[in-house]
């Protein structure tokens, strides 16, 4: 081999150095980047083709939970009104059952406010999601700093010519 | 005499629609209502997507189920009430004079 080919093969072993040098850099980086280790699932758990809450639909959701409820509590007040013991009762012994019927009524309508608890539950997933979106993006957003600051840029040495 | 001029005193006719009335309301009107989760269904649906919503349509599914079956159990203690009271006055009118 001549002293110029000789020359071009040691530029060549420099400029290899210079690829390997940058992409050993590169390949750490990427080796500390921790990358998100989730669960295994890739699609939707029970099929869905996505997955998502629209946050303002958190207090739509709660609102529906209260007027169902409402509207069951209704219906057993009526138990008051729409069963009247007068053509069974007669005595002291008929406002008493009036005032068991109302018991049960109350009783009842309190038992079933218990369900308002699902309501509670809603705010709480849509708390989590604002959480988890806000802990993703953390995460994510570390791991393209690690990226970026892994980053050189080889600079030519010589005018371009 | 009629009922309607007693004091004291139960129908066994009236007292048997009382407790029908009751149980349309607790048994069958309640019931009908806490199954009728058709609008937070909707609203569920429309703003959430995914395995999370329809488990937790599930949830008060199961939960408003669960509610039925224990209001069927609170009627069925609100029927021993009103039919220990009928007994009761039922059992006074045939012990309260005895043969002579």
């Amino acid at each position: 081999m001549g002293a110029i080919g000789q020359w071009v093969k040691n530029q060549a072993s420099r400029a290899w150095d210079s690829v390997q040098n940058i992409g050993d850099k590169f390949s750490t980086a990427i080796g500390k980047v921790q990358g998100y280790v989730g669960t295994a699932f890739e699609v939707a758990k029970n099929g869905s083709t996505f997955v998502g809450l629209q946050y303002s639909s958190i207090g739509t959701i709660r609102s529906a939970i209260r007027n169902y409820v409402t509207g069951v509590q209704k219906v057993l007040a009526d138990l008051n009104t729409k069963a009247s013991n007068k053509n069974a009762l007669k005595g002291e012994v008929a406002s008493a059952a009036d005032a068991y019927v109302k018991a049960v009524s109350d009783v009842a309508q309190a038992y079933v406010s218990a369900l308002l608890a699902y309501s509670d539950r809603m705010y709480e997933y849509g708390e989590e999601y604002k959480k988890a979106d806000t802990n993703l993006a953390s995460t994510v957003s570390e791991e393209a700093s690690a990226l970026s600051s892994s980053a050189e840029t080889y600079q030519e040495k010589y005018n371009q010519q | 005499m009629d009922f309607q001029s007693a004091d004291h005193g139960v129908s066994i006719t009236g007292m048997n629609q009382y407790i029908d009335d009751i149980n349309t309301v607790v048994l069958t009107e309640v019931a009908a209502a806490l199954r009728d989760t058709g609008a937070v269904e909707d609203a569920v649906r429309a703003g959430w997507h995914g395995n999370a919503p329809e488990q937790f349509i599930a949830n008060l599914n199961k939960a408003k189920e669960q509610m039925v079956e224990t209001l069927k159990q609170l009627q069925n203690t609100f029927e021993t009430e009103l039919n220990g009271i009928k007994s009761s006055i039922l059992d006074m009118d045939a012990n309260l004079v005895d043969e002579e």
